[in-house]
């Protein structure tokens, strides 16, 4: 009985203080989880500017365009407060789209466009067959992922 | 035909659904086969030791078997 | 090696021989219908078109590589606490097919990941966490086995799982906690799904008929364990005896 008592605090507190040692781990390891930077991040300075980066948001409504060159496109990521501009070379993915999330890799160039050699498209977390979007966004329920930023 | 044609491009994304749910087949029916292999195994060891002549050694241990 | 350790275990596979025709026939149904489901019934997604099918072998599989992992945990205390004879048997038993469903949803990830994201793999938190999990259960597979005597391989295989444990939440939090390629939680969150139910559906009866499936084989292959060990009191009794 009270071997098994004994054993059974030994396993509690070894947990209690593993669990507490990935925590504390975790947290100093924060911004190296971070998978992206959002553009409040590069205008305020918090991301390096030199190295390259990740930079994540909402693709601007209106803003995608192709060049005449017929391979590179243009667009600004923003995170409603701040928005960069982006010139990327490339094919885009499949959920890539005006309003959607996006994660581009590069660097800031030159005239502060960032010029991306990756961009990987992000998914959000609704799933929904066309009818239903469709009758959504005609009944004015629809909830646009650029006016409600989570 | 067509409509088996339609089904099978799952709207140009066949290549990526039919691996995925391909490979789930194999895992799930892969570790059914191999997990009744082995108890099937243990099961003639078992019984071949309950058989009265006494010379019938196990044929093998079963921890060898990975 | 005195008889009555086999005394609960036998009760064990008596119980497994009881449930195994129930849980595995309705395996084989809720797959059956969670396959017709996903491929012919359920509508294509607004975004993502057909690849949405993918989502349901995919969410399934990363949801039982989570659960099965609890298993084996919950199990390897229950070893080193309270020396249940059963729990070392659910362990073993387990590990191989968690990590079965923890490479199903790598793989799978991978598959959607391709054409929606527009890459295989990133090292993104949750993606990264998840292959950890896949090495932890590696590893109790290969500690398990590790020693001449099974239950020293037992006791450190016990001790990984619970050390390993911390990736669990990790796991299922990443998302939350850092910005992720991948997306937060749809079904299992606060404020409800965010998936429609012609979707929700196909998803929640495959997963029905994953964990079946998983109940299905873990029984059978505790029930072999029990035999190995059996034989394996008999074979040493036999050494003794000689």
């Amino acid at each position: 009985m009270t071997r098994k008592r004994r054993r059974l605090y030994l396993v509690l507190a070894a947990m209690l203080i593993l669990g507490g040692a990935a925590a504390l781990a975790l947290g100093a390891l924060q911004s190296e989880i971070t998978y992206f930077y959002s553009p409040t991040d590069l205008a305020s300075g918090s991301a390096p500017a030199e190295r390259s980066i990740r930079l994540g948001g909402l693709v601007e409504e209106g803003s995608v365009a192709r060049l005449d060159d017929g391979v590179t496109t243009t667009f600004r990521v923003t995170d409603l407060t701040n928005s960069v501009p982006v010139s990327y070379r490339g094919l885009l993915p499949d959920l890539f789209r005006e309003g959607q999330g996006v994660i581009t890799e590069g660097s800031i160039g030159t005239g502060g466009t960032f010029v991306a050699r990756e961009v990987l498209a992000k998914h959000d977390e609704t799933y929904m067959p066309r009818e239903v979007a469709d009758a959504l966004k005609k009944s004015g329920q629809w909830r646009d992922p650029t006016e409600t930023p989570k | 035909m067509e409509q088996v044609q339609t089904f099978l491009a799952m709207g140009g994304y066949g290549i990526f659904v039919w691996p995925a749910f391909a490979l789930t087949a194999v895992i799930l029916i892969g570790l059914l086969v191999t997990t009744l292999h082995r108890l099937h195994a243990l099961q003639n060891d078992l019984s071949r030791l309950h058989d009265p002549r006494p010379a019938a050694a196990p044929a093998h241990m079963p921890e060898a078997r990975p | 090696m005195n008889m009555h350790r086999f005394a609960n275990p036998g009760r064990f596979v008596r119980l497994a021989e009881r449930i195994l025709p129930w849980s595995g026939a309705l395996a084989v149904l809720a797959l059956a219908a969670g396959l017709y489901l996903s491929l012919f019934v359920s509508p294509a997604d607004y975004q993502q078109g057909d690849s949405v099918r993918i989502m349901y072998v995919h969410v399934p599989a990363a949801w039982m590589a989570l659960f099965v992992y609890t298993v084996i945990a919950a199990a390897s205390a229950s070893a080193l606490i309270w020396r249940h004879p059963l729990a070392d048997l659910v362990a073993r038993a387990s590990a191989p097919v968690g990590a079965g469903f923890t490479f199903l949803a790598l793989a799978t990830g991978s598959l959607w990941g391709k054409p929606m994201w527009g890459t295989w793999w990133v090292w993104d938190a949750r993606l990264t966490s998840v292959l950890v999990l896949f090495f932890l259960y590696l590893g109790h597979m290969a500690l398990s086995n590790a020693f001449d005597d099974q239950s020293r391989g037992n006791r450190a295989a016990a001790v990984l799982a619970l050390v390993g444990f911390v990736n669990v939440p990790i796991i299922k939090f990443s998302v939350d906690w850092w910005s992720t390629l991948h997306q937060p939680a749809s079904v299992m969150r606060l404020d409800g799904p965010t998936i429609h139910p012609s979707m929700l559906w196909p998803l929640l009866v495959m997963a029905v008929g994953f964990k079946l499936y998983y109940v299905s084989i873990m029984l059978l292959r505790v029930k072999s364990e029990v035999m190995a060990a059996r034989l394996r009191a008999r074979s040493m009794a036999a050494v003794e005896a000689t």
